[in-house]
């Protein structure tokens, strides 16, 4: 459902993505892996929109959706949950989650939010706090409900364990595991590459920009060059 | 006394407050100042006259003040902001500077730069309320000026658009991705900024009964008061701001010496910038 191909960007003079070639297809959990400053963020934001390519092309469901803006790109039923979360921090939790509604007809709003709500009870309880007030793992999970109220075709989501407590991990790829659905596929960009490629179905691995490895999860979880480098050796 | 001032004070600050609210809302949106925000007073001023000039009642005055500085806004953010979007703040904040004074030539053009006036048909009746005497001029400005702040309070707390006002106000690219519409929050936000100042002007000249194209260079500066004493950021603080500015410039005229009023709103001005930055609500606390 997604397909790029030649992809180029990078910020100012500083070029990120070389000519980057990936698709993920309908139902697929997609992992990308790679160290710090691989150009990861920058292949989301760019796949969103936030950010221009310079070159190549992103198809989506078989239209392009190059140099759209990103809440065109929106419309078409993508979303990314942010690296760093990026929560309202002065919106209530409850007024979090209608912004992720902005596009869905009001009728739904309620379902949808009781949807969120069932998967991540703590920000029911939480409804009426401000953002700000929440703790790193439940304010992942309201990124995360975020962009699940919009009901995404594809859900991309950059480092969603960073910096959280191994049992908020723990929660959030149980909940990306339940979320593994017919029609929808995921894009999963992080650094913890062990939990990453167990869960995904298939996996690249970015080196400075380009895409270095590509193949089955099981199969670059126990490559030796990618357990080496991005696995902490000894697996 | 003192009661009849601070009827005259909440008055003269529900006006302020209207202007006030139009920079925080930009402030809030773009983190950029709309210089040229003064100048919108005055046009919705010059607005209403026209029309009054034809025979039309005051709430039609009032809806053509309101619907023409709106659009003159919407033009503003057109011309001076949209085009140097990526630009830093200093950027607008000049080329707003030069969209105002264009504003005042074009009226002095129209207008001449005379005072111009409503056309008065009769004293305006006044009604007493024990020793208190407030005039009917004085209950339509404040049953216009609180319905709208009111009304945009309820709006920007629990509508699918204020809620993504806020959102942007937050964080305009991670909006942007949930499918907020930059522009449209933007071209919405300008509108009523510019609407609302606009109906301040009308509201202004009707008790002060004379406009030139110049007020709005003071108008825009006690906006800008107004947001420094409620607290940047935030709208309820820029509505408290601009009534509390009315009723210090009541209270002075009443009490002091009324050659000092600028002396005196200025140096509350420097003394909120020195050692009250934050303001009264400092916008964290009081969204």
């Amino acid at each position: 459902m997604l397909r790029i191909e030649g992809l180029c960007a990078g910020y100012g003079e500083i070029q990120v993505l070389t000519d980057v070639k990936l698709d993920v297809g309908r139902g697929e959990i997609v992992a990308i892996v790679g160290a710090n400053g691989a150009g990861k963020s920058t292949l989301l934001r760019t796949i969103m929109g936030s950010l221009a390519a310079r070159r190549g092309t992103v198809r989506f469901e078989d239209a392009s959706i190059s140099g759209l803006p990103a809440h065109r790109i929106a419309e078409r039923g993508i979303r990314l949950v942010p690296e760093g979360r990026r929560v309202f921090p002065n919106l209530s939790v409850e007024e979090n989650l209608l912004t992720g509604m902005y596009l869905a007809p009001r009728a739904e709003s309620a379902r949808r939010l009781q949807r969120v709500f069932a998967l991540f009870p703590v920000l029911a309880e939480r409804r009426r706090q401000l953002a700000s007030t929440l703790s790193g793992g439940q304010q992942q999970m309201l990124a995360l409900g975020r962009a699940l109220v919009g009901e995404p075709k594809l859900l991309m989501l950059d480092e969603p364990s960073l910096g959280l407590a191994p049992k908020a991990v723990e929660e959030i790829f149980l909940t990306l595991a339940e979320l593994r659905g017919v029609d929808s596929g995921i894009l999963l960009v992080e650094q913890n590459a062990r939990k990453a490629l167990a869960l995904a179905d298939r996996g690249y691995v970015l080196e400075q920009g380009r895409v270095a490895l590509e193949g089955r999860a099981s199969d670059l979880g126990s490559d030796e060059s990618v357990i080496n480098a991005y696995l902490g050796g000894n697996a | 006394m003192l009661g009849q001032q601070l009827v005259n004070g909440i008055t003269l600050g529900s006006t302020y407050a209207l202007i006030a609210i139009g920079y925080t809302l930009v402030l809030g949106v773009l983190k950029k100042l709309n210089i040229a925000h003064g100048e919108l007073f005055m046009v919705g001023a010059f607005a209403g006259i026209a029309l009054a000039a034809l025979g039309a009642p005051l709430p039609v005055n009032l809806a053509a003040a309101f619907a023409v500085a709106g659009l003159v806004a919407v033009a503003v953010e057109r011309v001076c902001f949209h085009p140097l979007r990526h630009a830093s703040f200093l950027s607008p904040m000049l080329t707003t500077i030069a969209f105002g004074i264009l504003l005042q030539n074009v009226a002095t053009q129209m207008f001449g730069s005379e005072p111009s006036r409503f056309p008065h048909s009769a004293e305006p009746q006044q009604f007493a309320i024990g020793s208190l005497s407030i005039s009917a001029v004085q209950i339509a400005i404040l049953a216009t000026a609180f319905t709208l702040m009111f009304g945009l309070d309820l709006l920007v707390r629990r509508t699918r658009w204020g809620i993504a006002l806020r959102a942007t106000s937050d964080d305009p690219e991670t909006a942007a991705q949930h499918g907020v519409h930059p522009s449209r929050i933007t071209i919405t936000t300008f509108f009523v900024s510019g609407a609302l100042a606009g109906v301040a002007g009308v509201l202004t000249t009707l008790v002060y009964s004379q406009v030139t194209p110049l007020i709005g260079i003071r108008q825009g500066l006690i906006g800008m008061v107004a947001i420094v004493i409620g607290g940047l950021g935030n709208l309820r603080g820029a509505m408290i701001g601009g009534l509390a500015l009315g009723l210090i410039e009541t209270m002075n005229d009443a009490y002091f010496y009324a050659g000092y009023r600028d002396f005196v709103i200025f140096s509350v001005f420097f003394a909120f910038l020195i050692f009250k930055p934050e303001g009264l609500f400092p916008a964290q606390a009081g969204r």
